[in-house]
């Protein structure tokens, strides 16, 4: 009789079986996920790294130029290349390492001084992940011009630096600077290329 | 329909050409030793000699320097030698696609640099190398037993006058019984006669004085019905002496060049990989089957019975020694199925099965219920081979595809290696590899393609399977499951693993769809416990090839609920998300009801499941194309039939591109393919690239609109390039106007950048389409717009 029953329902012992044997797993794993974890790699003796010149030290140059009167800059920098308007903001233009890609520097609006800059292809070594090194994690994320091919706005509020970069291949396209803790000229410049959400791409 | 899945025609990019050049030019200018500490442009000695090596195990380039120890010198020169073929510009197509890849990736430029890349390299390499040796070290032990001269030629004469002398009276009262058997071709009786003639050889043996060495050989000699029958009917005593002369001889000169040449390869490439754990009978099996495998080398009567069954009982003995010291136990990697041996190739029925696939010894199976080794050996000693040869020839062929099979060795691989052995100029490879691929493609349609809607199910499935594959395998290994698989196997590995084979071989020798035709109740009460324990082991694979349909029948059938969504891909949807751990608890257990489900269900569908394993749904060891795409994308949403063809078909053209592929895959981030149902174009989010029926509709414009597409995905993941293609094309003085193709204007330095590397591909692979954009028009990227035709050649293909 039994051996009936078993021989009948056979296929439902068996699935029963599995179904136990899964959640006895699962509760296991789950356990050994709270289990403190030993470090797998052995100490090793500290070696002090050769010091290398920091890439980012350059942006100190550059924050450093941000709301010093038009004058300063003409001593520091010399006469700009060209002097154009863009987004109705007198836009002074200094050669930079890449042809045809010169530094822009925004004047206030009154003209008597520096509100923004925008630099074009740092150098290599100037990449996403070392600004994150130097500044912490950004305060902010906009899309913009160049995120349909990855490349967003990362915004460093209090050091007043945004960064267009990717994050994932750790390349930076350009580097703005502007009054720490105010973003309002960023905004007001940028303002038409800067979205909140991650726009469709086609 | 397969060549899609294995492309035969690689968009040439003399990519791996000028790689390999380039490691000649390093491999020179080392030869000189006051080099050696030097750097060769990025190349240093040790880096050197390590990709040289690599290159020429991959490509099978060992022959080069056969007999030569491997240096430097030697890995340079059969280099040397592949690169100087007059067909050079073919390379890149006759190189298998697995091992094109493979051999790309290690020589890319920021691979070769990587240490750790070269020392796991460094690592394989070793264990290839200790196969090869420890396959040479059998080779010629093998050889040696093969061919040692017990009995000097002229001593025979002298001892088959002494044995005639001796059986004279006996041998005579069988010519009654010998003559009627060759009238009525009774191999009953000819069996009779063979034990019986035997019988009276080895007595009379025994009554002669012999000198040991002499009288283990003779013991070891079995006659055939033929000879004894022969015998029997022969009155003069000379003709006895010569005939029995002639089956106890050691081999003529002919016959031990076909023996070392074309049989004893087969035997090695079986026996190495044996376990010092193989009984005796395992290993006596494993010899004759490896007979079998070269029996279109003998049939036509090359060489005579007696000498096949003794030189399968002294080597049986003889690899009964070595597999007893046999400590080492290699990976799939090191010890390949397909072996090229002095110009053929030769298929290792023993060769360690790929993990993942189903487990077990193939050499087993025609044990139990076939008894294919009994047949040959009986048939041997009947005299009836030369009958059955070509009866005994398709059933092991059957095993040797079987194989293949299992070890996701497709027909499109071996169409690949003919064509490298072409253009190695190896010609009997050439036809070896082409038929063997013939016969693989009749077996497996033979075994799977028996309904007419199969084959398309199969084509359209195939590629996603593998990319859902390695989603549930994520999942499994993220929940314990294949714990229990894995433990199943290790804990009754060997008897488990053996069913499940035998199981599977079953299968498809009485028919895989009449397995489910009896029924879900028929196959309960016959079929549980062989199927329960057949299957773990393949689980994960063969729940992939059955996943679109397996779980629409899970939810039909237990009727689980709305969550799942309306069919297989939502819920390949739902599981990307479970591994990603985005879902709640509540999913979670959902998830494992559907599971135990989907288990049952893979249980009771044994003949799908023999279709994958033949078909070949399974890891290649020298990888796949199918592999390779589907560590590219994944697909979500509800995709019908046609239109995932369709995007497959893209993916796979796509993928001939392979600079292109390679750089824009990340197996660890998967490009996911959604459908979805909208009027607008196609369109990309993150690493999501959104399919809309704007971008289906036939596989050309699948194919713009995916490349268009992951274009974008390319540009994020390649960011240096990006970055320099908007150095030149984003300033406000640009040389050349945006490529005109893309429909939407203004076109933006991104659309561009995507829209560039679209034309270049369409172009080659669609040249006479048409563009909206440009006004209804063909357009050619190299003619008209030759600044981003010569930025997407230099930086991308």
């Amino acid at each position: 009789m039994i051996k009936n029953i078993f021989k009948k329902y056979k296929i439902f012992i068996f699935l029963g079986l599995i179904l136990i044997i899964i959640i006895f797993l699962k509760i296991r794993a789950s356990n050994q996920k709270n289990l403190p974890t030993t470090p797998l790699i052995p100490p090793t003796v500290y070696i002090a790294p050769t010091p290398t010149p920091d890439p980012l030290l350059i942006n100190k140059f550059w924050q450093d130029l941000i709301n010093t009167p038009k004058e300063s800059l003409l001593e520091k920098l010399g006469p700009a290349e060209k002097t154009v308007i863009t987004n109705n903001r007198t836009v002074l233009t200094y050669p930079s390492d890449t042809e045809n890609w010169p530094t822009q520097v925004f004047l206030s609006i009154d003209k008597n001084s520096v509100s923004f800059i925008k630099r074009f292809f740092p150098s290599k070594e100037e990449t996403y992940l070392r600004f994150i090194e130097k500044y912490g994690q950004y305060d902010k994320k906009y899309f913009g011009e160049q995120s349909p091919s990855g490349f967003d706005i990362y915004i460093f509020e209090k050091t007043g630096i945004a960064i267009v970069a990717s994050k994932d291949s750790d390349v930076i396209l350009q580097v703005w600077y502007f009054s720490p803790n105010n973003t309002e000229n960023l905004l007001l410049i940028e303002n038409k290329n800067l979205k909140e959400t991650q726009p469709k791409v086609f | 329909m397969d060549s899609q899945v294995y492309p035969t025609t690689p968009l040439p990019t003399n990519n791996l050409l000028s790689k390999l050049a380039l490691l000649s030019e390093a491999g020179h200018f080392y030869l000189e030793e006051k080099n050696k500490d030097q750097l060769y442009k990025d190349w240093t000695y040790t880096n050197t000699e390590i990709y040289l090596r690599e290159v020429v195990l991959t490509l099978g380039l060992m022959e080069y320097f056969k007999g030569e120890s491997v240096s430097f010198e030697s890995l340079l020169s059969a280099l040397d030698q592949f690169l100087s073929s007059p067909d050079k510009n073919q390379l890149e197509s006759v190189v298998p696609f697995g091992i094109l890849k493979n051999l790309e990736e290690i020589l890319d430029e920021e691979n070769r640099k990587k240490e750790e890349i070269a020392e796991s390299i460094k690592k394989a390499q070793d264990e290839k190398l200790a196969y090869i040796k420890k396959l040479a070290g059998i080779k010629k032990r093998l050889e040696q037993k093969a061919e040692e001269v017990l009995i000097p030629p002229e001593e025979i004469v002298k001892i088959a006058q002494q044995i005639i002398e001796e059986i004279q009276p006996e041998i005579n009262n069988l010519a009654k019984q010998s003559q009627k058997a060759i009238e009525d071709e009774n191999e009953d009786l000819e069996k009779v006669l063979q034990e019986k003639g035997q019988q009276i050889y080895l007595q009379a043996i025994g009554k002669i004085e012999f000198p040991p060495v002499f009288l283990q050989y003779l013991l070891a000699q079995e006659l055939s019905a033929n000879t004894i029958i022969k015998l029997a009917n022969q009155t003069d005593n000379l003709q006895r002496q010569v005939t029995l002369a002639a089956a106890i001889s050691p081999l003529t000169k002919e016959e031990s060049l076909l023996v070392r040449e074309k049989i004893l390869p087969a035997v090695y490439v079986n026996i190495t990989n044996l376990s010092s754990q193989t009984t005796t009978e395992e290993i006596k099996e494993v010899v004759t089957l490896s007979f079998l495998q070269e029996i279109s080398e003998f049939s036509q009567e090359q060489l005579p019975s007696e000498k096949i069954l003794y030189l399968i009982k002294v080597l049986s003995s003889e690899s009964q020694e070595i597999v007893a010291n046999n400590q080492e136990i290699f990976s799939p990697a090191a010890a390949p199925t397909l072996i090229q041996d002095n110009g053929r190739v030769y298929i290792s029925l023993t060769s360690p099965p790929i993990p993942g696939n189903p487990q077990g010894e193939v050499y087993k199976l025609p044990g139990k219920k076939d008894n294919l080794t009994k047949d040959f050996l009986e048939s041997l000693k009947n005299g009836t081979f030369k009958e059955k040869a070509g009866q005994l020839e398709s059933r092991i062929s059957d095993l040797t595809l079987f194989k293949l099979s299992i070890q996701g060795i497709s027909t499109e691989e071996l169409e690949q290696m003919a064509l490298l052995a072409k253009y190695k100029g190896s010609f009997s490879e050439v036809t070896q590899l082409q038929e063997t691929a013939s016969r693989l493609r009749s077996f497996q349609q033979q075994a799977f393609y028996r309904r007419s809607d199969q084959l398309q199910i199969w084509e359209t499935n195939k590629d996603n399977c593998f990319s859902f594959s390695q989603q549930v395998q994520g999942f499994l290994s993220g929940s314990g499951i294949s714990q229990t698989v894995n433990l199943g196997v290790s804990k009754f590995a060997r008897q488990t693993a053996q069913n499940s084979l035998q199981n599977l071989w079953s299968g498809l020798k009485i028919g895989a769809n009449r397995i489910t035709s009896g029924g879900i109740g028929k196959v309960f009460s016959t079929g549980l416990k062989t199927l329960s324990t057949a299957m773990l082991p393949g689980l994960s694979k063969a729940a992939a090839f059955l996943g679109l349909n397996i779980f629409k029948g899970a939810k039909n059938i237990l009727k689980i609920g709305a969550g799942i969504g309306s069919g297989g891909l939502s819920f390949v949807g739902s599981l990307l998300s479970f591994s990603s751990g985005g879902s709640g608890k509540k999913i979670l257990e959902l998830f494992t009801w559907v599971l135990v489900v989907a288990i049952a269900i893979v249980f009771v569908l044994a003949g799908p499941i023999t279709f994958s394993v033949i078909g070949g749904a399974f890891v290649s060891q020298a990888g796949s194309i199918t592999k390779s795409t589907s560590e590219c994308f994944s697909f979500e949403g509800s995709w019908d039939q046609g239109d995932l063809g369709m995007e497959n078909s893209a993916i796979l053209s796509l993928s001939n591109s392979l600079s292109y592929f390679s750089k824009l895959c990340n197996k660890d981030q998967l490009i996911i393919l959604v459908r979805e149902n909208s009027d607008q174009w196609c369109y990309v989010q993150g690493n999501s690239i959104y399919i809309t029926d704007k971008c289906l509709g036939n596989e050309e414009n699948a194919f713009y609109s995916l490349t268009h597409e992951t274009g974008h995905i390319f540009a994020a993941r390649n960011g240096t390039i990006y970055s320099e293609f908007e150095k030149i094309f984003g300033a406000a003085n640009k040389p050349e106007a945006a490529v005109c193709t893309y429909p939407i204007k203004p076109i933006t330095t991104s659309e561009d950048f995507a829209e560039s590397i679209t034309l270049y591909l369409t172009n080659q692979n669609y040249p006479e389409r048409i563009y909206n954009g440009c006004g209804s028009k063909k357009v050619i990227l190299q003619t008209e717009y030759p600044i981003h035709y010569t930025f997407v050649t230099q930086y991308i293909f």
